[in-house]
């Protein structure tokens, strides 16, 4: 029997904000147990009589994410308290969107296996982050209350990916949009982009809804992929030998390579949601969709391609695909180019002033990125697309080409002035081969007489030579010829 | 001088401007006779210590400069110890002040000590307090009434001027109307609920006790302000309650309408309408026109706050785990979390919190909550409109305080359903954020205050004072000195 | 209600006296039966209607404060070992 996947992701980002969601305390990351509980207050921590009072700037985030993802962004939204006991939530209840999410429906283009595809998201709304736990040797815990508090925005998927790969290609995507919309700083390691996936599996084909589980603490995207996979098989066996999936909360293990159920009693959760009697209802103005789409707009990509402008949304996926479709640049080259804005600018200016994108590219990534991670200096567009045309016209030979490269990257001149500086200006005349290929015969009779005997490759000696003694500027292929034409004779 | 611990906030403002006596004199002397009266009334959980020099006025022109303000201990103050009169805050310091302190702290007032409650507020008679019960100044047998049951005795029993309270079903205006003084409810959002330990958040107020309507205009133009910290802060900034309670224009010629349904011998007591109807004809000799209303579902309200309230109270409540502070705090880490939160918050609650708390799990719990907490809410909100639709016709409501005068300590402490009772004719003003005084009605045949009680519509508490002033000035059955008072203060040797 | 009870201590961390449960359960059932006059009514599915008087929230800049701590606040919190308590989060 074939079965299939269905999964969906729930995704908690840290909003890129100065201050927590509901007091003034500023937002810090705290790795280590010694600098805890520095960044709190009353608020925070959950005093009695405290009250909240939010954070504008979380709205507009969230708002902007909303509007990439084509999604409704509701004018009047309300919060609600969702309740439960755990040492790391100080007021025993988080307050959330339950009955309004403020952004709601919406969809992300992704690439898995180089197909677009495009994943509908159920809504994404506005939360706080809970104390972060240190747990202790003897079993016992501490707790910092520094990101107790710190804004979330919880992005979650319809059930729509059907395979490991496909939430994985979604959640890559997701992290990069965040990033460069300036949403998130969206980094697993420093906790700022949780991944939790709800997974079930069914009969291929059939469109029921089994029972799903959900798997947490998934700490990268090769972990999120392993556990997901383990996890599929575990269902399908249980369903092979006749059994149930039951509902359960999982971890991931990595020794033994599978998810396990978290210590979980019987009872359901019972969050006992009803609206924040504290906060009034969210409303959005004119002025706040002003601001969020003007936000938006800088932060969307735009590139001139053969002389008309094109946009792409933030994220890669867009880009990646036109990408694909334009140029002959491999996924790695891509993703590499994807990452470095400058070197991504760089080549796709230059290309459009010297039309030869391969040559560009190669120029790009193999000579400017290298220099740029050791050196101080730039190139600018012309240079590349010069320095690919003396290439393309065999003005200069590859070796040439570096050096004026190298020296337009260190001082700033131009190529023409790099070449003159160079000396590779300086072309050498025939009668001047001719003279220095008789010299370096003449002064080598060892080697010629082995070429006589039969030994042809010894000639590259020969070439050697002349192209020292022409300090590199012979043509590597014209003194060939004369040398062979020489000892022809 | 003794003399002047019997005036009102304004009097008193008045000998100190013209230098009869001095801030510091007069502070000095209020607490000497607090702690002479106080082992009868047990009005206090903390009294201030002797020596506390009232500051100088920091904010406007420090209305209230020197007066002497009892705080309920449901507020937050970084001076005294805040209990929520519960074990489980026992010995807690709050970091902060409630924004209403810190305004009464800038205008220049002292503090005389945080008054008794029931815990968190939950109860009509402070018998609920963990530490111990407050007695009413008129007969020390009698309940206070609750929950700012410490705050009304500390006002009727000359310990302070004015005191600061909080009302989430009544708790202001019933023990003000047990005690015979004035109690004021103002509308939700009018003073700052920012350090007002959460009991039902959507009901929950500070509200205000004096001796008489002045002063509580005047406490309003301190107190009354929007605040930043609170996000359902909506009072005007630039109100002034003084002007508005003086403004006779806005009451000439209004009309009040009498609740039917809350003026029913079946639920209240023969002398409560007694004194009922006498205000009535003071209103009507005033000027008012009097109308009888009918107020529909009496029988749902207070089913609705029972529910409402406890919902809430099971959620404010929750924070009290002693891991970061109160009984418990710093957790013992030998034993396991479940142990920690059953070692703190079963002991550190009493019967009646515990019993709020079960409830109001109970009615937002799933599969109940459509046909508890839901039905509740639906039916508030069909109670406000029913409010809403009766001041087309009116302009103030008029209705008893609470259906009986004070009762004997003891006597309903053990009948929850019996205590919630009491606080029929007070809720619905909660429920609806209306904002709605107290006033003493005169005594009853066996020499108890009666409250009588006016409301107006959202927003219009200046012209609510304006109403009060009015009939005060009219009835002539403004506060009085209790007689064990006076006798105390007769031996009082200064 | 016995059954009721347990599983309400159980979400809301309480325990009940053994002493004090009888009576306690009576007087709850007191109150639930109190209470109950609230389904009367026939107006059930209809939306919860929203109870804060004001109509929207006023929200905060994005400025934190300068001092980083509010208060005098502790900096140290510990608990024991977490059990098996489910393992909640948002």
């Amino acid at each position: 029997m074939e079965y299939e996947a269905v999964i969906a992701l729930e995704i908690h980002a840290h909003l890129k904000t100065a201050r927590k969601q509901y007091c003034d305390c500023p937002v810090v990351n705290t790795r280590e147990i010694a600098g805890a509980n520095r960044y709190v207050c009353p608020v925070c921590l959950g005093h009695p009589g405290v009250l909240p009072v939010l954070n504008r700037e979380s709205v507009v985030l969230a708002m902007m994410l909303g509007i990439r993802l084509g999604a409704d962004i509701a004018r009047h939204s309300i919060f609600a308290r969702k309740h439960y006991f755990y040492p790391d939530l100080p007021k025993g209840y988080q307050i959330t969107q339950y009955q309004t999410p403020l952004v709601e429906g919406g969809e992300l283009e992704y690439l898995a296996d180089g197909e677009m595809r495009a994943a509908q998201l159920e809504r994404a709304h506005l939360e706080e982050d809970t104390a972060k736990i240190f747990y202790q040797d003897d079993g016992s815990i501490l707790l910092d209350y520094n990101r107790a508090g710190v804004p979330l925005l919880e992005i979650v998927t319809k059930p729509v990916f059907h395979c490991a790969d496909e939430a994985v290609a979604y959640a890559e995507e997701l992290r990069q949009v965040l990033r460069r919309l300036g949403v998130s700083d969206a980094n697993m390691e420093e906790g700022s982009f949780r991944c939790e996936p709800n997974i079930s599996v069914r009969r291929a084909g059939s469109s029921e809804l089994r029972t799903k589980c959900e798997i947490k603490n998934l700490n990268s995207f090769a972990v999120i992929r392993k556990a997901l996979e383990a996890e599929i098989t575990r269902q399908i066996a249980l369903y092979e030998e006749g059994s149930e999936v039951q509902h359960c909360t999982l971890r991931w293990d990595e020794e033994h390579a599978v998810t396990v159920p978290s210590r979980i009693k019987e009872t359901q959760a019972d969050y006992r949601y009803f609206d924040e009697p504290d906060l009034p209802p969210l409303v959005l103005t004119d002025d706040d969709f002003a601001e969020a789409r003007e936000r938006y707009e800088d932060a969307v990509f735009t590139l001139k391609w053969k002389g008309e402008e094109q946009r792409f949304a933030p994220g890669t996926a867009q880009l990646t695909r036109f990408l694909l479709d334009n140029t002959d640049l491999r996924e790695s080259e891509i993703a590499v180019l994807l990452d470095d804005e400058d070197a991504l600018r760089l080549l796709l200016a230059g290309s459009e002033i010297s039309g030869a994108f391969r040559e560009c590219a190669n120029w790009v990534l193999m000579e400017y990125r290298p220099r740029r991670a050791e050196a101080e200096g730039y190139v600018t567009p012309q240079h590349i697309a010069d320095i690919v045309a003396l290439r393309a016209d065999a003005k200069l030979n590859s070796t040439q080409a570096k050096e004026v490269f190298g020296l337009c990257f260190e001082q700033g001149v131009s190529a023409a002035e790099a070449v003159a500086k160079l000396g590779f200006d300086q072309v050498v005349s025939d009668s001047d081969l001719q003279d220095i290929c008789s010299q370096v015969i003449a002064g080598n009779e060892k080697i010629v007489s082995d070429i006589r005997k039969g030994k042809k490759q010894a000639v590259r000696a020969l070439l050697g030579q002349v192209m020292k003694l022409t300090r590199g500027k012979a043509k590597p292929d014209e003194a060939m010829a004369e040398l062979k034409r020489q000892l022809g004779k | 001088m003794k003399e002047l611990l019997t005036l009102t906030a304004h009097e008193l403002m008045a000998k100190f401007a013209s230098g009869e006596v001095a801030p510091e004199e007069f502070y000095a002397l209020q607490m000497r006779f607090a702690r002479h009266i106080e082992p009868k009334v047990r009005s206090f959980l903390t009294l201030a210590e002797d020596g506390i020099a009232p500051l100088e006025a920091t904010a406007r022109d420090g209305a209230l400069r020197g007066v002497p303000v009892s705080i309920k201990d449901l507020l937050t103050t970084t001076d005294f110890p805040t209990t929520a009169g519960s074990r489980i805050l026992e010995g807690y310091a709050p970091p902060y002040d409630a924004t209403a302190v810190r305004l009464l702290r800038e205008a220049g007032n002292c503090f005389t000590g945080k008054t008794n409650l029931d815990e968190f507020g939950m109860g009509s008679s402070t018998e609920n307090s963990a530490f111990f019960a407050t007695h009413n100044p008129w007969d020390l047998a009698r309940v206070p009434g609750g929950s700012s049951g410490g705050s009304a005795a500390s006002v009727a029993a000359l310990q302070s001027v004015v005191s600061l309270g909080t009302d989430t079903g009544g708790s202001v205006r019933q023990p003000a109307g047990f005690c015979g003084v004035v109690g004021f409810l103002p509308t939700y959002g009018f003073i700052s609920r920012n350090g007002l330990i959460a009991f039902a958040s959507s009901l929950d107020h500070v509200g205000l006790l004096a001796r008489d309507v002045t002063d509580i205009a005047l406490m309003m133009n301190t107190v009354g302000r929007p605040d930043r910290l609170d996000a359902t802060s909506q009072a005007p900034a630039d109100a002034d309650y003084l002007a508005e309670m003086n403004d006779r224009e806005s009451v000439a010629g209004c009309t009040v309408g009498v609740i039917n349904q809350l003026m029913d011998p079946a639920l209240v007591s023969e002398d409560v309408l007694v004194a009922c109807e006498i205000a009535i004809r003071v209103l009507e000799n005033a000027g008012c026109a009097v109308k009888r209303v009918d107020l529909a579902g009496v029988e749902r309200l207070l089913p609705c706050y029972y529910i409402l309230c406890p919902a809430e109270a099971s959620s404010n409540l929750a924070r009290y785990d002693g891991i970061r502070y109160g009984a418990g705090f710093p957790a013992d880490v030998s034993r396991t979390l479940q142990e920690h939160y059953r070692a703190v918050r079963s002991p550190g609650f009493g019967e009646e919190v515990r019993r709020r708390i079960l409830l109001g799990t109970y009615v937002l719990s799933a599969g109940y909550t459509e046909a508890y907490y839901n039905q509740a809410r639906r039916v508030r909100h069909a109670i406000a409109e029913g409010i809403s639709e009766m001041f087309e016709d009116v302009d103030f409501l008029f209705l008893p305080t609470s259906p009986t005068t004070a009762f004997g300590l003891g006597e309903r402490i053990g009948d929850p359903v019996k205590m919630y009772a009491a606080d029929i004719c007070t809720v619905t003003a909660n429920l609806t954020s209306m904002p709605a005084i107290s006033l003493p009605g005169g005594l009853s045949a066996e020499g108890m205050p009666v409250g009588i009680q006016f409301t107006a519509p959202q927003k219009h508490d200046g012209r609510l004072l304006a109403l009060a002033r009015l009939y005060e000035e009219h009835a002539g059955t403004g506060y009085c000195i209790p007689p064990l008072v006076a006798e105390e203060l007769a031996e009082f040797e200064e | 209600m016995k059954e009721l009870l347990d599983h309400l201590c159980q979400l809301a961390r309480l325990e009940l006296p053994s002493g004090e449960r009888e009576e306690f359960a009576r007087k709850f059932a007191d109150l639930v039966g109190f209470v109950d006059a609230i389904k009367e009514l026939h107006d059930e599915g209809r939306e919860v209607p929203l109870q804060v008087p004001k109509e929207r929230m006023d929200t905060a800049a994005d400025e934190p404060r300068d001092r980083p701590c509010e208060g005098e606040v502790p900096r140290s919190y510990a608990a024991g070992h977490i059990g098996d308590l489910e393992e909640n989060g948002a």
